[in-house]
Parts: structure tokens; C-alpha cells; sequence
């Protein structure tokens, strides 16, 4: 139920394109995962680089990327999945402690975050994004500071579409108002003017989109885990395209 | 990865620090500072954003004048996106009591006397960004 519960292994590049000082950096941590089962972590890290690298946007941008699996052991296999939400009632004593049913919410699968940062900041100091496996067959993920996902089909969507928000900078405001996700609780009334709202640049030649409106990105659009993001602003691909040349950000 | 461009190395790190806050509701806390070499984000335009709804994050100097700005996504979660099973786009949940922790990274630019947070307030209004928080760079200072 906490990082007692486990043990921090070997830090393998699995993408590597160069220095990490140079590059955009996604470290990948293990939960659920007894040591024995390590092996098939490696496995689910590798497809899930597969994955990434096939996906539009990032299928043009892969030179940009590193991709880091963190060999983190568990106690116990899977995560916790109350009773609260109609589960099992499993508890699992897992390192980053990961829990389905946070807030009430069956699929809402959440880890220990600070701790997912703090060991993420350790083994590669240059991350730019940090994402948490757990070894559950049952769907769920969440997003934040910390993408977490299963190993349900399709929950690799999730890791996906948590990197648009960070890779690309797309703001609350943008997937709220604009099409990426459907408030179910939020106060439309109140929403301010889109020209009334300050949305990450990324570069700051966006200052005369922003004016123009939001842009079309057919390669993000065609990714099925953009697929609810119709406008995507050119601009928020700068800085992995930026990586990618190689010339300063 | 055997089908892709060669990269060039043309690229500088700089010295940066990453921040690491917990937030609970509307208080954030620095937990800890990490200096660091690495690709940092030019700095957003330091004019124009007056009276604009969102969050950043800036470098002040002495004087308090903005000498860097990055233009983000509020990391103080107020709602979750839940992901579900073969659903085409994800849901959003209002939280309770919104706590966490969060990161950003900022050029260790040696000017900069403040870092501040600076976010529309936690109401349903949106209203103009406004300090957050602000934190000393050197405790000496």
C-alpha cells in the first residue's frame, strides 16, 4: 500500500535517441508487478512503445523521444479495486499504492503521484513526462502530473491521450470547451470568451494563431486518440519538432 | 528505430531547475527544488495576457518585473477526466477537494529573485489570472 511495498530495479532505455539533455523524455513505472512478473513488464513497456511510436503525432516526432522502463517490483500483483465501485474488493500491496475507484469512479485508476515524481526525478532528472503501467486486466486510467493505465485493451489510449495534454500543452480550457471530453458536472455559463482565455504557446509565433483561431492537425485528428480533437493548433508541435532538428528551444 | 531521420546534436541544455509543489485546494507548498541541465521552453511573450483567464508560471527579477513566462495547463486539477471502456471521448468529473502535486521546469536564469504561480481564481467566474503563489529563489534574498 506504499512504497514499502516493493522495491525500485534497473532503469532501461528502451527508446533512446540520444543524450537526455537533448531529448523529450517519458520514464515508464512499473505497479503491480511482483519481481517475477518483471518480465512481462518488459514486455507490456515494449508494446507499449510500439504503440507510441505508430501513433500520429508521434510516429513523425520519434527521434525526439526517449523511453524509459523503471523496473519497479510489487508486493502484490494488480491494484486495489474496492468493493465501493462494484469490484472484487481486492487489495493489493502495490509500490505506487495504485487504486481503481478514486472519487467514486470505477474506471478513475490512480497512483501515488508524488511518489511516481520523486523516483521519476531521480533515475532521469530530465523527464518531461512521467507514465505509470499497473498490471490490472480491468480498464482504467487517469491523467494529471502523472498518466497512469492499464493493461486492459484499449488502456494504452489512455497513456496516449494524457501525452497530447502534456506534449502539446492543450489546456483545460481547450478539451473542455473545444471538444475533448463531455463535462458531465461543469458550469457552462460561465465559460469566458475563447479570446478571453490564455492557452499555451509552445512557441510564441502562436500568438498570431491564437488571434486566427485554433488550427486544424489532420495527423493528431486521425489518431484515434485524438480522434475528439478536431483542432489542434500547429504551434503545439514546435517543441518536439524542435527536438527532433535539433536546434535550441 | 532503424527507420529514422539522424538527429543532429545542434540543440544547447541549459541549467534549469524542476520544481516539485503539493497543492491542497488553493494552497500550494514547494516540497523540493532539483537543479538540472536541459532543452527549457523559450519564454512565452511577457506582455499581452492582461486580464486573460488560465495559468502560468513566471520568473520575476529584483525589481519585479517578469523576465520569463510559460503559458500552461493549470495543474490544479479541479476536475478528472474517467476514461471509459469504448467510450469516444473521456468524461469530466468535478473533485471535491482538489490536492496533488505537480511540476514545472524553469530556467536557473541568475536575475530571477521569484518564481510566482499565477492562476485564475478557483470559482466558477474564470476571472483574470492572478498571483497564486510566490516562492524566493534565494532564501538570502
Amino acid at each position: 500500500m506504499s512504497t514499502a511495498d516493493g522495491q525500485v530495479g534497473a532503469t532501461e532505455k528502451i527508446i533512446d535517441n540520444g543524450a537526455n539533455e537533448l531529448r523529450w523524455n517519458l520514464v515508464l513505472l512499473a505497479d503491480g508487478y511482483r519481481a517475477v512478473e518483471l518480465p512481462l513488464f518488459a514486455q507490456h513497456a515494449q508494446d507499449f512503445a510500439t504503440t507510441l511510436l505508430a501513433t500520429p503525432p508521434f510516429d513523425k516526432l520519434k527521434s525526439a523521444i526517449n523511453l524509459f522502463r523503471v523496473n519497479v517490483s510489487s508486493t502484490d500483483s494488480g491494484a486495489d479495486d474496492p468493493i465501493a465501485c462494484g469490484g472484487p474488493g481486492v487489495v493489493a500491496r502495490t509500490y505506487f499504492d495504485a487504486s481503481f475507484c478514486n472519487d467514486g469512479i470505477e474506471r478513475l485508476l490512480e497512483v501515488d503521484t508524488a511518489a511516481a515524481l520523486q523516483l521519476a526525478g531521480q533515475v532521469v532528472p530530465q523527464y518531461a513526462m512521467v507514465l505509470v503501467m499497473v498490471n490490472s486486466p480491468t480498464y482504467g486510467g487517469s491523467g494529471g502530473s502523472v498518466a497512469v493505465f492499464s493493461q486492459a485493451v484499449g488502456a494504452n489510449e489512455i497513456a496516449l491521450h494524457e501525452m497530447g495534454h502534456t506534449a502539446f500543452g492543450l489546456a483545460d480550457e481547450y478539451e473542455s470547451w473545444a471538444g475533448c471530453g463531455v463535462d458531465t458536472d461543469h458550469d457552462d455559463q460561465h465559460q469566458p470568451a475563447d479570446d478571453k482565455v490564455a492557452r499555451p504557446f509552445n512557441d510564441p509565433a502562436a500568438a498570431h494563431h491564437r488571434k486566427r483561431g485554433l488550427l486544424k492537425m489532420r495527423s493528431a485528428a486521425e489518431s484515434s486518440a485524438f480522434r475528439n480533437r478536431r483542432r489542434l493548433r500547429r504551434s503545439a508541435l514546435l517543441p518536439l519538432r524542435r527536438i527532433q532538428a535539433g536546434v535550441q528551444l | 528505430m532503424g527507420d529514422q531521420q539522424p538527429m543532429p546534436d545542434g540543440g544547447k541544455p541549459l541549467p534549469a531547475v524542476r520544481f516539485l509543489f503539493k497543492y491542497d485546494q488553493s494552497k500550494v507548498r514547494l516540497v523540493s527544488r532539483q537543479p538540472l541541465m536541459m532543452l527549457v521552453p523559450p519564454s512565452d511573450p511577457l506582455q499581452g495576457l492582461e486580464g486573460l483567464a488560465g495559468f502560468w508560471y513566471e520568473l520575476r527579477d529584483k525589481t519585479g518585473r517578469t523576465i520569463y513566462r510559460r503559458v500552461a495547463r493549470n495543474p490544479i486539477q479541479h476536475h478528472v477526466e474517467v476514461h471509459e471502456e469504448g467510450a469516444a471521448s473521456p468524461r469530466r468529473r468535478l473533485i471535491d477537494v482538489p490536492s496533488g502535486v505537480f511540476t514545472i521546469v524553469v530556467p536557473d536564469l541568475p536575475e530571477a529573485q521569484v518564481l510566482a504561480l499565477c492562476s485564475s481564481p478557483f470559482t466558477k467566474s474564470y476571472g483574470p489570472v492572478a498571483d497564486l503563489a510566490t516562492f524566493p529563489l534565494h532564501t538570502s534574498a
